[in-house]
């Protein structure tokens, strides 16, 4: 009878492979605060190309 | 002949002087294209300085760089690619100015990132969060960029300015720390022993007042 094939260290490496993209998510889709619509609607009114940065 | 002839004598001069062939962005386009980078490189300045308050204002310096800059931009590559790397400087710049000094904020990293938390989550999350934030910065943002942003080894190299090889090493070694660390092998920010210690601090604390009590009673 064949029982599971997984590496356990791969298997705990999917594990925190899968966490680390729920802490990724987690900012991505929490809603942004205001001040990025504030300055969006800003960026318009600010100079010409060809700055540095 | 001579059509391929004039067709690689103007690859040899694309290639030599590609600021003449960008054809930018309309503004509309390119601010559009912009905002729809805004939640990653927050992820991304999170995972860099551990406090939300302080990577929304890298976001936002990155952005108005990214704007000043949009001339630069070449269309045909990643918004997300070219303005991790502006953030990335922006963050060395103000590392280096001592801006940031603690790496770490709990508090509001519970707050921001528990609403997608989940109950049956095989790690709990802030123990993976506390992980990350043990790591090297390099460590940090390479394991970031490759595990959870989604980037090759070879974009996360570019947005590192670093090695192929160098970035590979750097996710390995994250990986294999963040297991170690997860497993209890090695230390994570001490958050369940600083509760413990918080807890034995509060019973003694309480112990104290009622002692203090009854001696004022006593006293009475």
């Amino acid at each position: 009878m064949r029982t599971s094939c997984f590496d356990p260290m791969l298997v705990r490496q999917a594990r925190i492979g899968h966490s680390l993209r729920q802490v990724y998510d987690g900012v991505t889709e929490s809603p942004l605060p205001d001040q990025f619509e504030d300055l969006l609607s800003q960026l318009d009114k600010i100079g010409e190309p060809g700055c540095q940065n | 002949m001579t059509s391929n002839h004039n067709q690689s004598t103007e690859g040899k001069a694309t290639e030599a002087n590609t600021e003449e062939v960008i054809v930018p962005l309309d503004d509309a386009t390119f601010k559009q294209r912009l905002a729809a980078t805004i939640p990653h490189l927050r992820a991304f300045a999170y995972s860099l300085c551990g406090k939300m308050d302080v990577a929304d204002d890298l976001v936002q310096d990155t952005m108005l760089k990214a704007w000043a800059a949009r001339a630069r931009f070449r269309p045909d590559t990643s918004m997300r690619a070219w303005t991790f790397v502006i953030l990335r400087n922006c963050y060395i710049s103000q590392m280096r100015r001592n801006k940031f000094t603690a790496p770490y904020d709990e508090g509001v990293a519970e707050r921001t990132l528990t609403a997608n938390s989940d109950q049956q989550a095989p790690l709990h999350l802030e123990d993976v969060r506390m992980a990350l934030m043990q790591l090297g910065a390099d460590q940090r943002e390479a394991i970031i960029l490759v595990g959870a942003g989604g980037f090759s080894y070879e974009e996360a190299a570019e947005i590192c300015d670093c090695a192929v090889g160098t970035m590979k090493s750097r996710v390995s070694r994250a990986r294999t720390a963040l297991a170690a660390m997860l497993d209890g092998d090695s230390p994570i920010g001490t958050r369940r022993q600083r509760n413990s210690a918080d807890e034995a601090m509060s019973d003694i604390l309480g112990t104290l007042d009622k002692l203090s009590q009854g001696v004022t009673a006593l006293a009475a």
